[in-house]
């Protein structure tokens, strides 16, 4: 046995199909149609049985275990990537569940798609979050290729690191089950559309017209992050055997969190924290042009009604540095309004259907 | 049992795609008039109502009338 060698055959392959239902994989034709990348960092999941033992008869009718059954599989993946539009709509696809896509401007730029993303209202939209097979290949040997049945994005997160791109990851949770062996016809690796941290402007401020304060924003301390934190008590119904068999979000959970220069004469988010003011947040950031133009790949996260907390966390130079959470329970739904909305424009026709 | 009123939809104009959790999915061209889900189930107009109208980017299409039942030969 030589060296191990490195791990140039890992991939994996994303189809922008939803599954028809939990027990219906996207066919290999159409994953084959699919998205193949390489991960910056990835956990690939190993299925992970649980079991049952009769060790409790110890000192009983047995001192040692004498049998072991098992009864549930689980399988989760941790991915990260670079911040590739199309990569960054999948996981929003999957990780917020609803999605209405547009030519913003078909004529003239019919290669251009927009699409926005909300949060599913499990009122209308029912409880379960859309569902996918992936496709992975940990190394180059048979038992390690294998399709992942009915995955979600269980939870995302968007970064800016400073003089970089930016960068997605989440975690997938399967239903536990796989199918093992090569796809045929799997694609080649993807080329990326990357959009740029430096490249983000930072609007905050009155609801519906939220001003630029890009230049006061601390540059890599921005962080977005979403999750339906699924219902994994229920996720298992009778007759489903050792897997999940559906999907229900519980609570949604948007975070984001930022930090702001301020001037050492001002108090500003520290009035505002106290006095519960309700502010919107909107991050844009456009990256290469799509086609003829004007569209641009295009990332813009916007919180509709927000009240951060703002915390004065130390000094720069002769600005204080403050740090803004929004947590989960700061975020407002007022009405019928929306509370968050995900716009990315890029040339995928469709996510989802 | 009452039966469900349904309904077809066509797009407010150019093409559009809506889906939303794992059931609801719709794809539109521009003029295209559909009467059920990606699914092949039927839109009833409580699905129109509660799934698509928020959107404000669907309609409700005239739906073409039924054919006459055709004439007995001979008769």
């Amino acid at each position: 046995m030589g060296i191990p060698s490195r791990m140039k055959d890992r991939a994996v392959v994303l189809s922008k199909l939803k599954q028809a239902n939990y027990a219906t994989l996207v066919t290999d034709v159409n994953l084959g149609a699919g998205k193949r990348f390489a991960p910056n960092a990835a956990v690939f999941g190993q299925p992970e049985p649980r079991y049952y033992n009769n060790r409790e008869q110890t000192m009983k009718a047995h001192d040692y275990t004498t049998q072991i059954i098992e009864t549930e599989r689980e399988l989760a993946e941790q991915l990260s990537f670079d911040g590739d539009t199309w990569l960054l709509a999948w996981m929003l696809a999957f990780g917020l569940g609803k999605v209405t896509t547009t030519q913003p401007n078909a004529g003239p730029n019919p290669t251009a798609y927009q699409h926005v993303f909300r949060p599913l209202d499990p009122a209308t939209d029912g409880k379960d979050l859309p569902v996918t097979t992936v496709y992975t290949e940990v190394a180059n040997v048979a038992a390690l290729k294998r399709r992942l049945h009915a995955c979600m994005v269980r939870e995302l997160a968007i970064d800016f690191p400073p003089s970089s791109v930016v960068q997605v990851s989440c975690t997938l949770q399967g239903s536990g089950q796989i199918t093992t062996g090569a796809l045929a016809g799997i694609p080649a690796l993807s080329a990326m559309t990357l959009l740029k941290s430096n490249d983000m402007q930072f609007f905050y401020g009155a609801q519906a017209g939220p001003t630029d304060i890009s230049s006061e924003i601390v540059r890599g301390s921005v962080r977005f992050g979403f999750s339906w934190n699924p219902d994994d008590d229920n996720s298992r119904a009778p007759g489903g055997g050792l897997y999940r068999s559906r999907a229900w979000v519980g609570m949604p959970s948007p975070t984001l969190e930022f930090q702001r220069f301020v001037d050492d004469a001002a108090s500003t988010p520290h009035d505002e924290w106290l006095a519960g003011t309700i502010r919107e947040v909107k991050i844009v950031v456009e990256g290469a042009q799509i086609g003829p133009g004007p569209e641009k790949h295009k990332l813009e996260i916007r919180g509709l009604a927000v009240i951060p907390q703002g915390v004065r966390i130390g000094q720069s130079g002769d600005k204080s540095v403050y740090q803004y959470t929004i947590s989960p329970e700061h975020w407002i739904k007022e009405g019928a309004n929306d509370v968050l909305t995900v716009t990315v424009l890029n040339t995928e026709s469709s996510y989802l259907v | 049992m009452t039966r469900e009123h349904t309904v077809a939809v066509k797009s407010k104009g150019g093409s559009v795609t809506h889906c939303a959790g794992d059931r609801f999915a719709i794809s539109l061209k521009s003029g295209e008039v559909k009467s059920v889900w990606a699914d092949g189930s039927p839109i009833t107009k409580s699905e129109f109502d509660a799934v698509l109208a928020p959107t404000g980017l669907f309609e409700i299409a005239e739906q073409p009338p039924a054919k006459p039942a055709a004439e007995k030969k001979g008769a």
